[in-house]
């Protein structure tokens, strides 16, 4: 028996636009993988499958009440570091990053994973620690480690970009349950001071590597190229873009990864600004939706829950956006529910499924604990 | 895991822990402060948006329109390989092709007759190259012809306005200085595949660059590699750089300094022309190689160019096996070579005093069967020395039946024998050393005890390559080490800073006391010194040689026993063996000779040996000695069967 509730809270706002976004990326993707001359690619059919799985799992995820994954966050934290530490003996390597781990033609990618147990284990462990008056620096040794831990294994992959991520996500969180000043204050300094330091451990092609990441004109041939191509796209674009598949530089294959990392340019291209804006509003609602969810959650791991998927979502959508508008350093990141990827779509999806499942369960607190 | 997970039994138990009025303003004052944050990140990106489609709008369609970036690689060109000497045997020179960007072609058909006629190449093959990259970007050079002379690079180049989209461009490409010297070692390039570029192993390599497919070339892959460069140009519309927004000079590989010797290398693929076989020598000092000759040798310029399907199955089919490395590929039944180790084996387990003379009459009887000696004659009383130094078959057929095939095979491994010797190269082959356990598993039929005699001269089972034989003979010669052979000195970057220094590796010390090693060498010195030794066609008049005969029989067919070699299949001859190290005293080189179906040891490989021992101590022996200790050995050994 489904309570009547559930439906009367259920999101449905939120859900539009998660289904908006997803169809617009499989239109997206077509084009993508269109060409005038050879064979049309199959991506946006793959994805269209991945995105019917996602949403399966997506239903699963509605069916229990979320407080439970207080819980579980250990054994998911523990099953996910599992499959990193796989993906480093028994990974395939594709483009010289061992990131996925193939069982028979389904091929997975346990860093996108990762990042989902990792904002489930720091809600649950925010949540189970409920410090009142702000974080001090011994009180977020834990947090850090687990944090650190799918953060090393990634890195070693090597994947820069969710690695990055995961930082990113560590500290909105951290400044979202609060720290003292001291604290604060504190982690900029030595954030700022172990910068020089860090870098004279690094080796030199690493280095190499960290300066191409700032300055991709130093690299000409590899992101500079890529991030003016990407440019040149999105602004050839206009106000009403070249029309759909009609986008002569992802046609011509100027751009790189055009289905991944730079579908958004695509988009940009023949869609135009009309296009690209429609985007970002839709985005935009997605995260203040989301956020709604987090404020209007009665107790606190779904709040905690609530913005540290959000916070994945968010920090996403800078990194790729920023680097397909040219704003930001090249990074392989994906672009949620736009980028192909079917890792990327289940994660993204059931980060979604939980939010609704915050908001359709916030009334049971009513009923007094 | 640091914090503790309230275990709860059923949904009841769901803790759940709301928030304080007091915290709830201060979590909404937070976000409040995160969606301003978010409207920020937001307008940013309109703001971006606006910029780049409506601002700038125009300005990147005419860019995306005629789209005239292009990236311009250039290789970095491979180190060299040179010799212990310093002489270059395998460099980089500068290459040039002619290539086609679509993007900037006006009329292909026009372009690719105009250029079929300076290029001197068919319409159609030119076509072929076009259709074949129809899946590139269009601003991609196609590769049209590749390593053309300077006569039509200046034709080009004079005819370029009339042909836009056409570029020259330089790369360096392999020369081999000495031919198709040591072919095998240095192996050949093969250009990079679609799989190999998708792999993790080439990181620095571009698509139509070149990698070694084997030998030293793969082993040293990533030393030689040179890392490429290149630049970011625009281009007008015939294809000529406007301007360079980014320039990175491509950077030259390393240079390998190899332990070979040019020279002895020459002299012994001189020695082996027209032959099959194997020529491998080594300092005994520390396991340096000094030659490294399978031969016939293959054509590395052949396969930078591609082989043919036709060209492929003749080398396939040639029936001197031109393709594998013989040195670590060739697998051969040692011969009387193996006595050496029978002799080791005899002496340290003490099953004969090596003073005690034996009868051989020619043959040596065995149940029901009757084991020839290569001496119909008989040798009459042989002691140990006399023995190996006429590599008398009937005492060794004693020692085999003292010692039983558990112990030969015990001081075989012992050897370095059944196997690899753990080289760099690829694909080295372990041979054989037979036991009872691996004939019962290999064929389900017990060991027979006659077999262990044939075992015991270097028949029967046992397999060797050249390279172990080479082993064997240098721990003899060197007190008993067995040395991991070394191929490259050190790798020296083109500043000549020393990148990697090798240090010679001991893998391990043959079971045999020094003592019974100089009675070894006293009588490998004997076969080339002694009168009757079988060895003397390697005897050199200023320095003393020591070493051993072995004629492998590939067949044991008595109808060919007594024919002529040339009466005789190609494929049925036997194998010719020679071992060897000088000086005696002293002893710094140690060769290993094998040629494939040529007849006996001392008439065809010793000859081979002392050609290179010859060259290494730069002096001549007496004119008249060679010539005459050749007709002496061919006396001895011709018609006969001297193992």
């Amino acid at each position: 028996m489904i309570d009547r509730r559930y439906i009367t809270n259920f999101d449905w706002p939120l859900l539009g636009v998660v289904l908006l976004l997803s169809m617009l990326g499989v239109l997206n993707l077509y084009s993508a993988g269109y060409s005038a001359t050879g064979p049309a690619t199959t991506v946006y059919l793959r994805q269209l499958y991945w995105l019917g799985l996602s949403g399966v799992i997506m239903v699963v995820v509605l069916s229990f009440d979320y407080r439970r994954i207080a819980e579980w966050a250990p054994y998911i934290y523990v099953v996910s570091i599992i499959t990193l530490v796989a993906v480093l003996f028994v990974g395939k390597t594709v483009s010289g990053s061992q990131r996925w781990l193939g069982f028979g033609s389904l091929v997975f990618q346990p860093s996108e994973l990762a990042k989902l147990a990792t904002v489930i284990a720091l809600a649950s462990y925010f949540y189970h620690k409920d410090v009142k008056k702000g974080y001090g620096l011994s009180d977020l040794l834990a947090p850090a480690g687990i944090v650190l831990l799918p953060f090393i294994l990634i890195v070693k992959e090597p994947d820069l970009g969710t690695s990055l991520l995961l930082l990113f996500i560590l500290a909105s969180m951290v400044l979202f349950v609060g720290l003292k000043w001291g604290a604060f204050l504190t982690l900029l300094g030595f954030g700022l001071t172990s910068v020089p330091f860090i870098w004279s451990l690094l080796k030199d092609y690493q280095k190499k590597r960290v300066e191409s990441f700032l300055w991709p004109e130093r690299d000409p041939l590899g992101a500079g190229y890529h991030a003016l191509q990407s440019k040149i796209a999105v602004g050839s674009g206009k106000i009403l873009g070249k029309g759909y598949l009609e986008g002569s530089q992802s046609k011509l294959n100027f751009l790189p990864e055009q289905h991944t990392d730079f579908a958004f340019s695509v988009l940009g291209e023949e869609w135009g600004f009309i296009g690209s804006i429609l985007l970002i509003i839709l985005y935009f609602l997605l995260i203040l939706l989301g956020l709604q969810v987090a404020i209007r959650s009665k107790e606190k791991f779904g709040t905690f829950l609530a913005f540290g998927i959000l916070a994945m979502i968010f920090w996403h959508l800078v990194v790729n956006v920023g680097m397909v508008l040219g704003l930001m350093p090249v990074v392989g990141v994906p672009l949620p529910l736009i980028s192909y990827g079917g890792s990327s779509a289940i994660t993204t999806l059931t980060g979604i499924g939980l939010l609704l499942n915050i908001r359709m369960r916030r009334f049971m607190l009513q009923k007094g604990p | 895991m640091v914090y503790i997970v309230r275990q709860t039994g059923s949904k009841r138990d769901l803790r759940i822990r709301t928030f304080d009025p007091a915290e709830i303003e201060e979590y909404h004052r937070r976000f409040d402060r995160i969606t301003v944050f978010v409207i920020v990140v937001f307008a940013v990106f309109f703001a971006r948006l606006w910029y780049l489609q409506i601002i700038k709008g125009d300005e990147y369609l005419k860019r995306s329109e005629r789209n005239c970036l292009r990236i311009q690689y250039m290789p970095g060109p491979r180190g060299d390989i040179l010799d212990r000497h310093g002489q270059v045997l395998v460099q980089s020179r500068p290459s040039f092709s002619i290539s086609l960007v679509r993007e900037d072609v006006k009329d292909i058909n026009k372009l690719l007759n105009r250029l079929s006629s300076l290029l001197k190449k068919s319409p159609a093959l030119l076509w072929e190259k076009v259709v074949a990259a129809k899946n590139m970007p269009r601003y991609m050079p196609i590769r049209l012809c590749e390593d053309v002379d300077a006569d039509t690079v200046a034709l080009i180049e004079m005819h370029r306005f009339e042909m836009p989209g056409v570029t020259i461009e330089i790369e360096p490409k392999r020369n081999y200085v000495y031919g198709n010297m040591a072919a095998h070692l240095f192996g050949y390039l093969g250009e990079i595949n679609e799989k190999e570029l998708k792999g993790e192993s080439f990181k620095n390599v571009r698509m139509g660059e070149f990698v070694g497919r084997c030998g030293l070339e793969k082993v040293y892959q990533a030393d030689l590699a040179g890392i490429g460069g290149g630049r970011q140009v625009e281009v007008d519309a015939a294809g000529r750089v406007i301007s360079v927004y980014g320039d990175i000079p491509p950077v030259s590989g390393n240079n390998i300094h190899l332990t070979l010797d040019a020279d002895l290398q020459r002299v012994a693929e001189d020695a082996m022309a027209g032959r099959s076989g194997a020529v491998v020598a080594m300092d005994p000092r520390n396991g340096k190689i000094l030659t490294w000759a399978s031969c016939p040798n293959i054509d590395l310029e052949a396969f930078l160019h591609g082989l043919s399907r036709e060209e492929w199955s003749g080398l396939v089919n040639d029936p001197l096996r031109p393709l594998p490395d013989k040195v670590i590929q060739g697998q051969y039944p040692p011969g009387s070579t193996y006595k050496i180790v029978t002799m080791a084996a005899a002496l340290e387990e003490k099953v004969i005093d090596p003073a005690a003379p034996l009868y051989c009459s020619g043959y040596y009887p065995f149940g029901n069967r009757v084991y020839r000696c290569w001496e119909e004659k008989g040798h009459g009383s042989v002691a140990m020395h006399k023995a190996i130094v006429r590599s008398c078959d009937v005492y060794f057929y004693e020692m085999g039946r003292r010692l039983g095939v558990k112990r030969l095979a015990r001081y075989a491994q012992g050897f370095g024998l059944g196997s690899p010797a753990k080289v760099e190269l690829e694909h080295e082959k372990s041979g054989l050393v037979p036991t009872p356990e691996w004939k019962l598993k290999r064929f389900k039929v017990p060991w027979q005890e006659g077999e262990t005699l044939s075992i015991a001269i270097g028949q029967g089972f046992d397999l060797v390559t050249p390279l172990q034989m080479l082993r064997v003979i240098s721990a003899v010669a060197n007190g008993g080490a067995l040395y991991r052979p070394q191929f490259v000195e050190k790798i020296v970057s083109l500043d000549g800073k020393i990148i990697k220094q090798f240090k010679p590796i001991i893998d391990g010390r043959v079971p045999v006391c020094k003592r019974n090693l100089e009675i070894i060498r006293d009588g490998l010195a004997g076969v080339v010194n002694e009168p009757h030794g079988t060895g003397g066609a390697c005897r050199l008049s200023t320095v003393m040689v020591g070493g051993k005969t072995g004629t492998a029989q590939v067949v044991r067919l008595p109808a060919y026993r007594e024919k002529n070699i040339s009466a005789i299949p190609y494929k049925y001859r036997d194998h010719a063996w020679f071992v060897a190290f000088a000086p005696v005293e002293a002893p710094e080189i140690a060769i290993a000779v094998l040629v494939e179906h040529s007849g006996h040891g001392g008439s065809i490989a010793a000859p081979v040996a002392r050609a290179v021992l010859e060259e290494y101590f730069g002096k001549k022996s007496g004119p008249d000695a060679p010539a005459h200790l050749r007709e002496a050995a061919l006396v001895r050994t011709g018609g006969a069967n001297d193992r």
